[in-house]
């Protein structure tokens, strides 16, 4: 019986059909079962819909098949003629054969055979279904239908289950068999090689995966089975000639068989050797014991003979053989390919052959651009015949007639629609033949895709979430586009009403102008926008040009390129490339973007849908040029941080893949899904893209994103983008340090603070690192370079470590171009405070100490500033790793010859000025009688060290004396001492410093006042 | 004395945040501040006077944070875009057109809206004289210290665009140029402050607070930015971008949840997880 369905599988409460929102989901299925069969058995189902085949199913005409040469062309055939071939009162077998390619109606034939002989005539029907296979025939198929229609249980399904079962508990030992007694019986008809234990092993390994398979197929159900899959097979041909199973060459000839190919030996002798083995009896055994058990000749359907491809030769002799005592009625469809086996001359005698085509073609007799909406007409129509709301009455004159429903009906009721289309509602028959051409490829124009399309849509409309079938994502994803082109106002304005007019609207003229007409009743049914009630506004426009009145809708059609009034963009055509046409004065000439626009623009939809086809490169082409002009614009060249000169050398590359791309997206690359953009900013991309190949003075990006608009949506994506890059090599935990500190919290911010703390002590080592001096430094517009006088005390070091000093330094105006993106509050000033608080949580060593060499190695070489390799962030990174190893290594443990006491004791109170003077009176005073040494010195003290130098001095010593233990602080000391050490003040205060009585070290300035009182 | 503009005052936004955490932690002179940021004394006036205007700073002898309105939640950047924001909305819902007098960053916000003016340059006249225009229709007329009326021009235009980048809802291009691209995490961040106010019972028994975008955007007025629905009754195409990019982070879910009537995105594909009559929003 048939039961409310629950109500949230009802569709939409607010569908305009009232028929459709009382169809469930089951029966929605079932209405549009894409397998023939299913629908068939409508009977089977509590009675819910009992004639839902006969009212869908089409009569098919097949053209019977004449193996006489001299023939004329083959006869064509009704189905209900074919029926007629089943006599009840024959007495040996006999057999129609359906031949054709997939999808030209074979199983909708074979439904309809089923369906009259099983309703109509009483035949126990056994039918084997697409998806199954020869062990599943034997141990479920077959038994269960004698079961069914006998009550009893068959003799032999004992040891079928036996095999069954044995199969899925011991896989193993079934392939162990299976190999070895089929490489057996294949030795006792052929040539084999030896085969090794390892090759042996190899092959039983294959074969335990295809038992497997074959066991897991029995556990999957068939509803919802495609054409194209081809029945089990131990050894397919893919398999054979793949050359990924060499192990399975077996055969000493090429071609040892003159009949079959090595592969289909191969599956024969495998199958025997399991069904022999487990003392199955064959297929064609089988039917002979069960069809001798009923008085009515039983029928045997094979919707797919490929299923019994291996038993294909044994169950041909059953079939065609001429016992008075055999009984059944074989019903065959397959492919040719699989069909060939029954060919056989006896079997051309005995069985009838049919053809859904005629020989050589692909196109399916009862389905053409003129019959398509005929041929989808019921299935729309079914659900509203169940209530009387859709009748039909037939005159010579009209054909076959909707008529008014009647009263009380539903859709009498409803009165949304009116005759014209109430059958066919929410589609009407321009939709249908759009989707049947161009919607499908020419060699898919098949009942079921058709089927299947509406299908899709209908349920997209039904359940939601479409509320208008022309926007359904099943027509964007899975048809070609109508060439019904819409002008691109219409689009901008209102992609719904544009998809409207293209599907269902008709080519109509108006005041010169080409429109698409549709019906209006849809448009108020569907609640278009801009389309108001009829009892609101009888007539007038909508947007962009879109008029409406009592019955129609006009949506403008595209302008052609040729018309007057259109966009002139760009270059002009090659003037020498003549025209046969006269010149029209009033035309514009055709610009070469105009050109390539017109010619692509109909495969814009279609390049959406399958944006990786090299059917449509070119529009790819253009497409990308102009959506990679938009990104490098609105991420400031690529940059990571806007402002910065850090950005990701894109080149060639993309910055984006498609989500449809079978390819996983690249580091650098974000999802572009283009369901995400209106059809209407394709085109202006796709011309943009135009402009920028072919283009002579092409617009701007900056340009495009003020004219055309789109500038959020973009600038959107160009984020998203960032945010990759940014995540991937800046802030992930695969970059720059070890695992475990990215477990304690350093961040790139942390590095670029600790490596900037660095360069300002390379830069002077006599500076504190605090984040007031690195703003210091930060305002100051001098380049960076190691400190002079640190660099003469680096000679002490070899020239590959003197170099990582230097490679240092060289990125220095990059880490700071870093540093003021990410830290700058003004373009001089940092954000102190945030720079102190990452000092004081990390020191600058502690940060670099985290480096880890192979997670900087993960930093793409092309983010970077230039293409110079110190502007590369992994190798500034790299060189900060090597510089804190030579600090460690080389400098922190150096032994420096200066004490900073001793220079703070000397100095610290000396002024320049009082030296000069006293410098002065000494050489007035004495002249010559002062020895040379020191003369030279106090000449050369006074002469090159001024006050500033002094004070730099004390600065410095002051500073070591504050240095601590902790590894920056030792690292710090010791560049600050080798600073000193080298410092010209230092040398002097050697030579001119005087031990005094007591063996200690006095203040430099006393000692040389004492030295010129010596003199006085 | 009549109360600075904020578009004459803030020149640079970026300092606004460093001085305003530096008074927060007890700095309450220029002096101080200077010592704790290292920013000029301008820098730091302008910034006290800033914060002042949004009613982030006090001063009776010294300056004094005010407690973020909204806070605990976000991390400090957030914190400080959506209190200033809140702060100035507070003022942009004119009673008898009582308008606050810095109403003037939330309005030219709802013009860019209103007006689906997606990218523009701070310094273009003809921006500022569309924004001084939809000031006037509103009738917020902030005036100048002197009985007339501080109109737009590009000088403020300017000023209004770093403020408002600073507040996430516009985003430098290059230059001068500027898209109009609010951050859809501040957006989800409003939304979550939505919910835990005015929470709907979600569809399904779903964990997630919920609220009817109709009711979102009525309370968004209130507390954070003057937006609207179209004429058509959808979301405007900027806000409806941030919309989309939260449904497909999974931020958010556009549903259908009680009778409200269904609420669509302008110009906007519908995202893949969004009901076909979706009017709430379920923050995620």
């Amino acid at each position: 019986m048939s039961t409310e369905p629950p109500l949230d599988v009802i569709g939409s409460e607010d569908g305009p059909c009232p028929h459709l929102r009382a169809l469930d989901k089951r029966r929605f299925n079932r209405l549009f079962s894409r397998v023939a069969a299913l629908r068939a058995s409508g009977t089977d189902d509590g009675g819910e819909y009992p004639d839902i085949f006969e009212y869908t199913h089409h009569p098919i005409t097949v053209f019977e098949e004449s193996f006489d040469e001299d023939s004329a062309d083959p006869r064509p055939v009704q189905e209900d003629e074919v029926l007629d071939e089943f006599d009840p009162d024959a007495l040996k077998n006999f057999t129609v054969v359906i031949e054709g390619p997939v999808g030209t109606g074979k199983s909708e034939l074979c439904a309809y055979l089923t369906h009259k002989l099983r309703t109509d005539r009483d035949r126990p029907v056994l039918r084997v279904d697409k998806d199954s296979d020869l062990l599943t025939m034997l141990t479920a198929t077959v038994p269960e239908f004698y079961k069914r229609e006998t009550g009893e249980s068959l003799e032999a399904s004992g040891n079928l289950e036996d095999l069954a079962n044995e199969l899925e508990s011991n896989p193993e030992i079934a392939a162990g068999v299976v190999v070895s007694n089929g490489l057996k019986l294949l030795e006792a008809d052929y040539a084999l090689i030896e085969l090794d234990k390892h090759q042996k092993n190899e092959v039983e390994d294959f074969i335990l995966g295809k038992l497997n398979e074959l066991v897991e197929r029995r556990h999957r159900g068939s509803d919802d089975v495609e054409d194209e899959r081809e029945g089990f097979r131990f050894v397919t041909k893919q398999d054979y000639t793949s050359g990924h199973e060499d192990h399975l060459r077996v055969f000493e000839e090429v071609d040892p068989d003159p009949d079959k190919e090595p592969y289909e030996l191969l599956n024969d002798k495998f199958w025997s050797a399991l069904l022999d083995n487990y003392d199955s009896p064959p297929l064609n055994s089988l039917l002979k014991q069960v069809g001798q058990s009923f008085d009515t000749r039983p029928v045997c359907v094979f919707e797919d003979f490929s299923i019994a491809a291996v038993q294909a030769e044994k169950l041909r002799n059953y079939m065609e053989r001429d016992n008075d005592g055999d009984n059944w009625d074989f019903i065959v469809a397959g492919t040719t390919d699989y069909t060939r086996e029954l060919k056989r001359q006896t079997s051309q005698d005995r069985f009838k052959f049919y053809q859904t085509n005629r020989p050589g073609s692909k196109q399916v007799k009862f389905l053409t651009e003129d019959s398509a909406a005929d041929f989808v007409r019921p299935y729309l129509a079914y659900p509203k015949s169940r209530d009387g709301s859709i009748r039909y009455q037939t005159s010579e004159d009209e054909g076959k007639e909707l008529v008014d429903p009647p009263e009380g009906s539903v859709c009498s009721e409803c009165g949304v629609c009116s005759n014209d289309f109430r059958d066919f509602f929410p589609f009407n028959e321009a939709f249908i033949e759009r989707i049947y051409n161009p919607g499908l490829d020419e060699d898919d124009r098949r009942p079921r895709s058709i089927v299947t399309i509406v299908s899709d849509i209908l349920e997209e409309f039904t359940y939601g979430p479409t509320s208008v079938p022309s926007d359904a994502q099943a027509l964007q994803n899975e048809v070609n586009s109508p060439k019904t082109l819409v002008a691109d106002d219409v689009l901008e304005q209102s992609e719904t009403l544009a998809r409207f007019g293209q599907w269902y609207g008709r080519e109509f003229e108006r005041e010169g102008r080409k429109y698409y007409r549709a019906p209006r009743a849809f448009a108020e049914a569907f609640g278009i926008q801009g389309i108001p009630k009829l009892n609101e506004s009888s007539e007038g426009e909508a947007v962009a040009g879109v008029r409406y009145d009592e019955t129609s809708v006009y949506v403008p059609a595209a302008e052609d390129v040729t018309s007057p009034g259109r966009r002139h963009v760009e270059t002009e055509v090659d003037e020498d490339n003549e025209s046969d046409e006269p010149d029209d004065p009033e035309r514009e000439p055709v610009s070469v973007v105009d050109e390539i626009y017109e010619e692509h623009l109909h495969k814009i939809e279609d390049w959406r849908k399958d944006p990786g086809s090299d059917e449509y490169a070119e529009t790819r082409k253009h497409m990308e040029s102009g959506i990679k002009s938009l990104f490098k614009f609105l991420t400031d060249e690529y940059s990571l941080w806007t402002g910065t000169g850090l950005n990701y050398y894109v080149g060639k590359k993309r910055p984006f893949v498609y989500r449809k791309s079978s390819t996983a997206p690249e580091p650098y690359q974000v999802v572009l899904d283009l369901n995400e953009l209106h059809a209407s900013t394709l085109r202006k991309l796709f011309r943009f893209g135009i402009e920028q190949d072919w283009g002579t003075s092409p617009r701007s990006a900056r340009e495009f994103l003020q004219q055309e608009g789109h500038a959020t949506h973009f600038a959107g994506l160009a984020d998203e983008w960032r945010s990759k890059l940014v995540s991937e090599f800046v802030s992930s935990d695969e970059v720059l340090y070890r695992k475990a500190a990215q477990n304690r919290d350093f961040e790139f911010d942390d590095f670029v603070v600790a490596t900037y703390a660095w360069l300002v002590m390379l830069d002077n080592p006599w500076k504190e690192i605090s984040a007031e001096t690195l703003n210091d430094r930060y305002q100051e517009s001098a380049d960076f370079e190691i400190d002079a006088t640190l660099k003469r005390a680096l000679d002490r070091y070899p020239d590959d470590t003197r170099q990582r000093f230097s490679d240092t330094i060289e990125t220095a105006e990059y880490v700071e171009n870093i540093l003021g993106s990410r830290l700058g509050v003004t373009r001089n000033a940092l954000d102190v405070p945030a720079v102190r608080q990452r000092l004081n949580r990390h020191s600058p060593y502690e940060v670099l100490d985290e480096l880890a060499k192979t997670h900087i190695d993960n930093i793409d070489s092309r983010v970077r500033f230039s293409t110079t390799d110190g502007s590369k962030l992994r190798e500034i990174a790299l060189r900060m790793y090597n510089l804190k190893r030579t600090m460690d290594d080389d400098v922190v443990d150096q032994y420096v010859d200066v004490d900073e006491q001793r220079v703070l004791g000397k100095l610290r109170e000396v002024s320049m000025s009082d030296v000069s003077d006293i410098h002065s009176t000494l050489i007035q005073s004495y002249g010559d009688d002062l020895s040379t040494d020191l003369r030279e010195a106090l000449d050369g003290f006074v002469s090159t060290v001024d006050q500033d130098d002094l004070d730099d001095v004390v600065s410095g010593s002051h500073l070591i004396e504050t240095f601590g233990d902790s590894q920056q602080e030792r690292i710090h000391r010791r560049l600050a001492e080798f600073k000193l050490t080298e410092h010209n003040v230092i040398g002097y205060l050697d030579e001119v410093v005087v031990e005094d009585d007591g063996g200690q070290e006095d203040l430099f300035a006393p000692t040389f006042l004492e030295v010129s009182r010596y003199y006085e | 004395m009549t109360e600075g503009y904020i578009l004459n005052a803030v020149q640079t936004a970026t300092p606004l945040s460093v001085v305003y955490r530096s008074v927060q932690r007890g700095n309450g002179t220029v002096a101080e501040i200077e010592d704790d940021t290292c920013l000029s004394e301008k820098q730091i006036s302008d910034a006290l006077s800033g914060l002042r205007l949004v009613r982030l700073v006090e001063k009776v002898d010294r300056y004094c944070a005010v407690d973020l309105p909204v806070s605990d939640r976000f991390d400090d950047r957030r914190e400080f875009q959506l209190s200033i924001l809140h702060n100035l909305a507070l003022e942009a819902c004119p009673a008898s057109d009582d308008w606050g007098k810095q109403s003037a960053i939330i309005v030219n916000f709802e013009h860019l809206i209103e007006s689906n003016t997606q990218f523009f340059n701070r310094t273009d006249q003809a921006v500022a004289d569309d924004m001084d225009t939809f000031q006037r229709e509103l009738n917020y007329h902030p005036d100048d210290g002197q009985g007339d009326r501080n109109d737009m021009n590009s000088d403020k235009l300017t000023n209004w665009t770093r403020t408002a980048d600073l507040l996430g809802l516009v985003r430098q291009v290059q230059g001068t140029d500027y898209a109009t691209a609010p951050d859809p995490w501040l957006l989800h961040s409003t939304m979550r402050l939505a919910t835990e106010e005015l929470s709907d019972p979600s569809p399904d028994n779903s964990e997630h607070p919920c609220i009817e975008i109709q009711e979102y955007f009525e309370w968004m007025r209130e507390n954070f930015l003057r937006i609207s629905l179209t004429d058509d009754g959808e979301v405007p195409e900027v806000l409806a971008r941030s919309f989309e990019f939260l449904s497909r982070s999974d931020a958010i879910r556009l549903v259908e949840a009680g009778d409200a009537g269904a609420v669509g995105l302008s110009n906007v594909p519908t995202p893949r997880t969004m009901d076909s009559a979706a009017n709430s929003i379920e923050v995620r």
